[in-house]
């Protein structure tokens, strides 16, 4: 470098930080040109000219320079839009410069690449999936007019408020007329109603109404008019409406149909009415039939009733719930006996639709993010790992010109693109894998029909991508883009500054991924011990190779409870003969079913209870079959035989926990009491005793046994029955020759919800099941991610450390101390983690407690087991890497450089 | 943005008006700009760095001027140098300080303050 270049590098000091960075070399090099230039020319004094020349520029130009800088820096300040250096243009073309540079590099490491995008596509993929469920299932308005005013109304006994009951039809009027806060509300029983005279006898969806269900859900009838309060007598003209799909498949959608005829339940209904289309509220209904309710029979005590109601415009739920609670004590007040200890329930309809599967989904959702994270924490450290890799290249970026915002949006827009690719890859997995999901599924998640990918999926996915774009390339971008070029231009790949640094940050990605996996296995783990709980379950019946299925018989034509009796006592008769059943009972309430009855009991041997205050137990009414049809055990005395009928002493069954209740040192047998159930023959007498059976699981699988009484049906009469079939071992599809036998005895009474006992009970443990088997999967996902991020590391820190560990070698330590030395390494992070994730498991797993049975979301054994189950696979991803460097010859690693 | 870069009217500095009519045939880095503008003005015009640099800075927030994308063939290419292209606005202002300067002449031999027969 010449004098005069010398000269006007200490010059350049002189000139504001920004020109000097930005135009230093080049400004010298034209110092430069100009002193060759007058040394060249060959006059005297050249240097001194050239000395000259950039002075007396330095004088005008460094002043000048401090002025441009003020007033760019003022004009900034006080003018903050200041128009963009670079054209909209040019900054898009740089943003398709960095795609393609970004695909380029992804292209060149498609070991990377592919990894990266699957991990992600994992990620993206389960939570679309689930997503999905939860926007179609919570998220998305039930598909009625204004749903927010809708509500469902419940009785309740004030000392369980939890437990929701059936409306009797006198409260449901007076909340109706004296709530103010309710506009209109509507009861309804929903039903399967046996339709004939339109070929075979069938069943369809139907409900028994009280007027104004239509008024209620504010839809007009297609066609004709709506049930009226006059339809509501007993007695009264038979009316029906039918849906409007019902209309068009099975009446041809004439126009004409109003006044004809429909045979329902066995009796002639004129057609009144047709519903909009679309509607089909209770249950999927087509026909609608007005309740005939004798309120003498059934009165303010008899609740059979659910009911709908719709709120006052601009009314809060929290109003209406305090109105109801007044009015039940009004109520109480004028009538004590009937109403003692009542009152109301007010939920939203929505809150009714779906509040039993809002915990499982949401917790199942927060499972996924947990995935995603440890998904996101994976490829962040695959991108560190890369990061050392390429920090060579930034670093010559950075020394061409590029800014530090620069370098950050290009590595951005590289994590941004990576994400994109792993979040459609996710896409198309979350649509392949949305069908499989629903299939497991259980049959009690409501709205299930209409999950799909739509719109809102699409941007929670968007939205997702973009989160963990940020989430994943913000650390290796900081990282990165901070390192001065000077820094890593300088020094080899070995050692350096920032190493601790990325080790740090490595570490945390991995407390994070030990921890969220532990808490994910922990919630896994407690599913699952609740799941095994579940299916441990003593029932109290034999639940293999028995069928079941229900007979209603129409009314009209079985008024008469002897012909009732007579029916299924051929019916049994019948079905038994067939070649392969073993026993036939039928009951009225079957174990897990929906049909059930309470009855209040008045003892002979104790004093009159006081009213409202008498014992209710749940009370079944069973043909002599039964018992033996199911398995249930007798304990003491004997079961019903064909000789207990109407006329004989009246015989009465009671289950183990009843006389352990009610004869608790006693022997029950021949003690006396009466039931409240007015069916068919009435039941004033008092009934006897004749034998103790085993407790069932009849309500729920997860509520304890409770007292039962069973009466038989030829003393009680009832058209109403659930048939319950053994069938020899091996002995398949005897269903048409009951179907044969069933129509031999009345043609007119079509086999209802068949279905295997063992089907029932998958009911019941379906949703338990569904919520286990997934979050089995996404622990198992977590803690294969949480290994393989893991195993990574460590080998990249074995890689990193080779030539440490052959210089520890080298002077004196054997295999062992190095074997150790990796393994602690590795280990602490995962120490680490699990403390953390202990913690936030025993944080977490309360949330989970309705979704639990007979498990404690605390459950010591299941930490111990889940952690050890996660030290031993993590163990294994260090051990791996920790082994081969044990294995390195000490030479070698030496000769590393 | 300056009144330079809309075109304002206002007068440019010569520095500026010299490195655009520099970069107006050909994209150039500072070395060649300066050379250019030596060469044309008879060594008259000499820009020191700073000064060059002063208006290049300055033109490039304008707007008048640009890195140019293109760069020459590799042979003959520098990889430390910048090469400077004239934008669209820059050339609309050059255009207008040409006008400008031409309205002056017009003026000038008006006035016969500019004689006719003078060679350029």
């Amino acid at each position: 470098m010449s004098s005069t270049g010398r000269l006007y590098r200490a010059l350049l000091r002189l000139y504001p930080a920004s020109v000097r960075q930005m135009f230093g070399v080049e400004m010298l090099e034209l110092v430069e040109a100009r002193a060759i230039r007058e040394r060249e020319s060959g006059r005297p004094w050249a240097t001194v000219r050239a000395n000259w020349f950039v002075l007396r520029d330095s004088i005008r130009a460094i002043p000048q320079a401090y002025r441009d800088s003020f007033t760019e820096f003022w004009q900034n300040r006080h003018n903050p839009g200041r128009p963009p250096r670079m054209s909209i243009r040019d900054r898009i073309m740089l943003v398709l410069q960095d795609i393609r540079h970004a695909l380029r590099s992804m292209r060149r490491t498609p070991g990377f690449t592919v990894i990266a995008v699957l991990t992600i596509a994992l990620g993206v993929g389960a939570n679309t999936a689930i997503f999905s469920v939860v926007n179609s299932v919570l998220l998305r308005p039930l598909p009625y007019n204004e749903p927010d005013g809708l509500v469902t109304i419940w009785t309740a006994r004030s000392e369980r408020a939890q437990a929701r009951g059936s409306m009797s039809q006198p409260d449901l009027q007076d909340i109706e007329a004296q709530v103010n806060s309710i506009q209109y509300a509507s009861g309804y029983q929903s039903y399967g109603l046996t339709l004939t005279g339109l070929g075979d006898a069938e069943v369809i969806d139907g409900a028994i109404v009280t007027d104004g269900l239509f008024r209620v859900f504010r839809v007009a009838p297609h066609l004709g008019r709506d049930i009226r309060p006059e339809d509501n007598v007993p007695e009264g003209h038979r009316v029906v409406v039918v849906g409007h799909a019902f209309w068009q498949e099975r009446l041809g959608g004439d126009r004409d149909v109003l006044g004809s005829t429909l045979n329902v339940e066995g009796a002639a209904h004129e057609i009144v009415g047709v519903a909009p289309p679309g509607f089909d509220y209770p249950d999927d209904a087509q026909v609608w039939v007005p309740l005939y309710l004798n309120t003498e029979d059934c009165g303010r005590d008899c609740h059979l009733l659910r009911a709908v109601g719709r709120l006052t415009p601009g009314t809060a739920l929290g109003t209406v719930r305090s109105e109801a609670m007044a009015l039940a004590g009004r109520l109480e007040e004028t009538y004590p006996e009937e109403n003692y200890n009542k009152t109301f329930i007010i939920l939203s309809l929505e809150e009714t639709v779906v509040g039993d599967v809002r915990t499982g989904l949401l917790v199942l959702l927060g499972a996924v993010g947990m995935v995603l994270l440890i998904a996101c924490a994976n490829v962040a450290n695959l991108l560190l790992a890369r990061a050392s890799s390429r920090s060579g290249e930034i670093a010559m970026r950075s020394a061409l010109g590029a800014s530090r915002g620069r370098i950050m949006q290009q590595l951005l827009l590289e994590a941004l693109v990576l994400a994109s690719l792993g979040g459609a890859a996710g896409l198309a997995l979350a649509h392949a894998g949305l069908g499989t999901l629903l299939r497991f599924a259980p049959a009690s998640l409501p709205r299930a029909e209409s999950v799909a990918i739509d719109g809102t999926v699409l941007m929670f996915t968007l939205a997702a991508v973009v989160a963990i774009a940020l989430l994943f390339g913000l650390v290796p971008a900081l990282r990165l883009a901070g390192v001065s070029s000077a820094g890593i231009l300088s020094r080899s790949e070995r050692g350096g500054t920032s190493a601790a640094a990325r080790d740090l940050s490595r570490s945390s990605l991995l407390v994070a991924e030990v921890a969220l996996s532990l808490m994910l296995l922990f919630g896994a783990g407690l599913l699952l011990r609740s799941f095994s709980q579940l299916t441990k379950v003593d029932l109290g019946f034999e639940k293999e190779r028995v069928l079941t299925f229900r007979l209603s018989l129409p009314e009209a034509v079985y008024e008469d409870p002897d012909r009732a009796v007579q029916f299924f006592t051929s019916m049994e008769q019948r079905v038994s003969g067939i070649p392969g059943i073993e026993t036939v009972g039928s009951v009225f309430g079957s174990p897990l079913g929906t049909a059930s009855a309470r009855t209040s009991l008045n003892f002979q041997d104790r004093p009159a209870p006081i009213p409202g205050q008498e014992e209710v137990v749940l009370a079944r009414v069973s043909t002599p079959g039964y018992h033996e049809a199911l398995d249930i055990p007798l304990i003491r005395g004997r079961l019903f035989d064909h000789g207990d009928i109407n006329g004989t002493p009246r015989a009465v069954l009671i289950s183990q926990s009843m006389a352990d209740r009610f004869y608790p040192d006693q022997n029950p047998l021949g003690k006396r009491f009466t039931v409240d159930m007015g069916w068919g023959y009435g039941a004033e007498d008092p009934w006897t005793v004749v034998g103790v059976v085993g407790d069932v699981r009849s309500v729920r699988l997860i509520s304890e046994p409770v007292p039962e009484v069973y009466v038989p049906h030829a003393q009680m009469g009832g058209g109403y029955l659930e048939v319950v079939v053994r069938t020899a071992p091996g002995v398949t599809n005897v269903l048409p020759a009951i179907r044969k036998e069933v129509k031999a005895v009345d043609p007119n009474v079509p086999l209802r919800g068949i279905r295997t006992m063992e089907a029932t009970l998958d009911r019941a443990v379906g949703p338990t099941r569904f919520y286990v088997l997934l979050l089995v999967v996404f622990a198992c996902v977590a803690v294969a991610l949480a290994a393989i991020g893991l195993y990574g590391v460590v080998a990249y820190l074995v890689s990193r450390r080779t030539r440490e560990i052959g210089i520890r070698m080298a002077l004196g330590a054997n295999r062992g101390d190095v074997f150790r030395l990796v393994l602690a390494q590795g280990l602490r992070p995962v120490i680490i983690g699990i403390l953390v994730g202990v913690g936030g498991a025993y944080a977490g797993s309360r949330l989970l407690q309705s979704l639990l049975y007979n498990v404690e979301p605390t459950d010591l054994g299941t930490i111990v087991g889940v952690t050890a189950l996660l030290l031993v696979v993590i163990v294994l991803a260090i051990l791996l890497p920790a082994g081969r460097a044990s294995r390195i010859p000490p030479m070698s690693a030496l000769r590393v450089d | 943005m300056t009144d330079a870069a809309t075109g304002g009217g206002k007068p440019l500095t010569s520095s500026v008006f010299y490195i655009l009519f520099a970069l107006a045939d050909a994209d150039r880095h500072g070395l060649g700009i300066a050379a250019d503008v030596e060469e044309r003005t008879d060594g008259d015009v000499q820009l020191g760095p700073g000064t060059l640099y002063n208006a290049i800075k300055k033109m490039l927030a304008d707007g008048l001027i640009q890195v140019a994308r293109k760069r020459p063939a590799p042979e003959d290419d520098d990889p430390r140098r910048r090469y400077y292209s004239i934008t669209r606005s820059g050339r609309r202002a050059l255009e207008q300080e040409a006008h400008r300067l031409d309205r002056v002449l017009a003026a000038a031999r008006d006035k016969q303050v500019l004689r006719e027969s003078r060679p350029a």
